[in-house]
C-alpha cells in the first residue's frame, strides 16, 4: 500500500491528451446527432429547474439518472475500458450515481423543484450552464476541433456539472447526498486533466 | 524473433559495434564507436541488443483509434529502420500491448524484435493466463523477456517465469521497479535469484541506482533496462529551454534527447534505455543516440553537471 501511495497521479494516468480528446471526437461522430441534441435537452432541464413547475424535480432526476447510467456504460466501460485498468471502478461509481438519481426521481418530493433567488440557486444555475454551454465550448476555445466537444449526457464531466447545478437549484435534504459522487468525479477528472497536461 | 535464435542482423550489429561496446564496458576513455549502432551484451547469454529500445507507457495507449494506430505504426517503423530491437510493455499500460501487436503485424513482424512485457497481477495463479493474453495481444508465440512488474507478488511470479524458461517457453526473466522505489528489496532479489534482466529508473538526474544496483548488476551478470530516461519528457522540456552546449558536438549529439540518452547507455552496467515517444521525429532523435562517440567518465560527469544545472 505504501508503494501505491508513493505514486503521483501523473504516474497512474496511462493515456495522453491526444488519445483522450480523440476519444470524444470518435464518440461524437458515432452518436451523431446526439452531441447536437443533448445540449438542448440539458438546456431544457435548466429551464425546468428555473421555472420549477410541479413535478420538475422528478423529471430532472430521472433524466440525469439515465444520463449517468449511459455515461458509465458507453464512455467509461466501453471507451475508456481498454485504456484504463481503473475504468470499471469509475463506471461502478457512475452507475451508483445513476441509480441513486433514478431512485430520487421515483420518490415523490425527494428533489423538489425550488424557485429562487438564493445564493445556492444562483450558483446552481452557473454550474448547470457551465455543464451545458461552457464545457463543450472549451474545445473550440482551446483550439481543438468542435467534434472533440464533451457534451452533457454523453461525457461525464459536463454531466457532473449539470447534475451539481440542478441539485443546487432543487430542494430537499436528499440532494446533498446526491452531490457527493459528482463532486468526487470532478475532483478525479481535474486530477486526470492535470496529469495529462504534463505529458 | 524466435525463442531460440538470434537474428542475423543482431549478430551483425554486435560484430560491428563490438569495439564500441568494449570501450563502454571499460568506461574510462572516450572512444569513437564503430560507424554503426551501439549494441550491448546481455550478460547471461552474450547476445547483443541495441542500446536504445522503446517503452510504450502512455504513447501506445491509443485504443482502437485507426488514425493514432497508423501513426504509432510509423513510429515503430522508424524504430526498426534505425536498428531498434527491444520493445517493452505491460498489461498495466491499457491498450498499448494490443497497439504494439497491431503495429508489428502491419510491419510484417520485423526481424530483430526483442519482445519484453511484464506480469502484473497480485494473484500468482492468474499470471500464466495474463501472459498468454499478452502474447495474443502482441501476436507472438513466446516472449523473449518477461518481467515481474514493480515487484508485485514477485516471489510467486518468479517461480512461474523460471519454470517457463526451464521449459524453453521463455528466454529471459526479469523484475522491474521505477521511480527509485524499493531499491533495497530489488538488491536482495538480485543477490538471491538468477535474473537475466532488471529494469529500473536511471537517467542523468535520477542516479540512485549508481550506488548499489548498477554495480550489483555487473557483479551478478544481470542486464539492466533503464526506464524513465527523460522523466516522462520533463527532462527534455527542461533541457530544451537552453541551447545545446558546444561540447555536445564532441559527443556526436545534435539534440538534447541524444545527450540524455548517451549518458544512460554509456554507463557500463546499463544494457538498454527505453524512451517512449509518439512521434517519428522524436524516435529518430532517440535512436541517433546509438551512433557516434560513447561518452567517457569525464564526459558523463559533464553531462550530469549540465543537466543538474538546468
Amino acid at each position: 500500500m505504501d508503494a501505491v501511495l508513493s505514486y503521483n497521479l501523473t504516474d497512474l494516468v496511462p493515456f495522453g491528451p491526444e488519445t483522450y480528446h480523440r476519444l470524444f471526437a470518435r464518440l461524437n461522430a458515432a452518436l451523431w446527432p446526439g452531441p447536437l441534441l443533448l445540449p438542448l435537452v440539458g438546456a431544457g432541464l435548466v429551464v425546468l429547474a428555473w421555472r420549477a413547475p410541479r413535478g420538475a424535480g422528478r423529471v430532472t432526476a430521472g433524466a440525469l439518472g439515465l444520463a449517468w447510467l449511459w455515461v458509465g456504460w458507453d464512455v467509461l466501460l466501453g471507451r475508456f475500458g481498454p485504456l484504463l485498468w481503473a475504468a470499471p471502478y469509475a463506471a461502478a461509481l457512475v452507475w451508483i450515481q445513476g441509480a441513486a438519481m433514478l431512485l430520487a426521481g421515483a420518490l415523490a418530493g425527494a428533489t423538489p423543484a425550488r424557485r429562487g433567488p438564493s445564493v445556492g440557486h444562483g450558483l446552481g444555475l452557473l454550474l448547470a450552464l457551465a455543464g451545458v454551454v461552457a464545457w463543450p465550448l472549451s474545445a473550440p476555445l482551446s483550439g481543438r476541433p468542435w467534434i472533440q466537444a464533451e457534451v452533457v449526457g454523453l461525457a461525464p464531466d459536463p454531466t457532473a456539472l449539470l447534475t451539481l447545478g440542478l441539485l443546487l437549484m432543487a430542494g430537499g435534504r436528499v440532494r446533498w447526498g446526491l452531490m457527493v459522487i459528482p463532486v468526487v468525479w470532478l475532483a478525479l477528472s481535474t486530477a486526470v486533466h492535470v496529469a495529462m497536461a504534463q505529458v | 524473433m524466435s525463442a531460440n535464435a538470434v537474428s542475423s542482423r543482431r549478430a551483425l550489429l554486435g560484430a560491428l559495434t563490438g569495439l564500441g561496446a568494449l570501450a563502454v564496458t571499460g568506461g574510462v576513455t572516450s572512444v569513437r564507436a564503430a560507424p554503426s549502432r551501439l549494441s550491448k551484451p546481455i550478460p547471461s547469454t552474450g547476445e547483443q541488443i541495441p542500446a536504445i529500445g522503446m517503452g510504450t507507457w502512455i504513447t501506445f495507449n491509443v485504443g482502437d483509434d485507426p488514425v493514432l494506430r497508423a501513426q504509432r505504426t510509423e513510429v515503430l517503423r522508424a524504430f526498426f529502420d534505425a536498428g531498434g530491437g527491444l520493445i517493452d510493455s505491460s498489461p498495466m499500460y491499457g491498450a498499448s500491448p494490443r497497439v504494439v501487436g497491431h503495429a508489428l503485424a502491419a510491419l510484417g513482424r520485423p526481424a530483430g524484435l526483442l519482445s519484453a512485457t511484464k506480469v502484473w497481477t497480485s494473484t500468482v495463479a492468474d499470471g500464466p493466463a495474463e501472459i498468454a493474453r499478452s502474447a495474443d495481444w502482441w501476436g507472438v508465440e513466446t516472449f523473449d523477456l518477461l518481467q515481474v512488474h514493480n515487484l508485485l507478488a514477485w516471489e510467486g511470479h518468479l517461480e512461474t517465469l523460471f519454470a517457463m524458461k526451464a521449459a524453453g517457453r521463455l528466454r529471459y526473466v526479469g523484475v522491474t521497479t521505477s521511480h527509485g522505489r524499493r531499491h533495497g528489496e530489488l538488491a536482495r532479489i538480485m543477490e538471491r535469484h538468477p535474473l537475466d534482466f532488471v529494469q529500473l529508473t536511471y537517467n542523468a538526474v535520477d542516479r540512485a541506482a549508481e550506488d548499489r544496483l548498477l554495480p550489483l548488476a555487473r557483479e551478478r551478470g544481470i542486464a539492466v533496462i533503464a526506464n524513465r530516461p527523460f522523466r516522462r519528457g520533463a527532462l527534455v522540456d527542461r533541457a530544451q529551454r537552453r541551447p545545446l552546449p558546444a561540447w555536445a558536438g564532441e559527443l556526436d549529439c545534435a539534440t538534447w534527447p541524444a545527450v540524455l540518452l548517451k549518458y544512460i547507455i554509456s554507463h557500463p552496467a546499463v544494457t538498454c534505455a527505453i524512451p517512449a515517444t509518439s512521434q517519428v521525429v522524436h524516435m529518430r532523435e532517440n535512436m541517433a543516440a546509438m551512433t557516434g562517440v560513447v561518452p567517457d567518465a569525464a564526459q558523463r560527469r559533464r553531462i550530469a553537471a549540465a543537466v543538474s544545472d538546468l
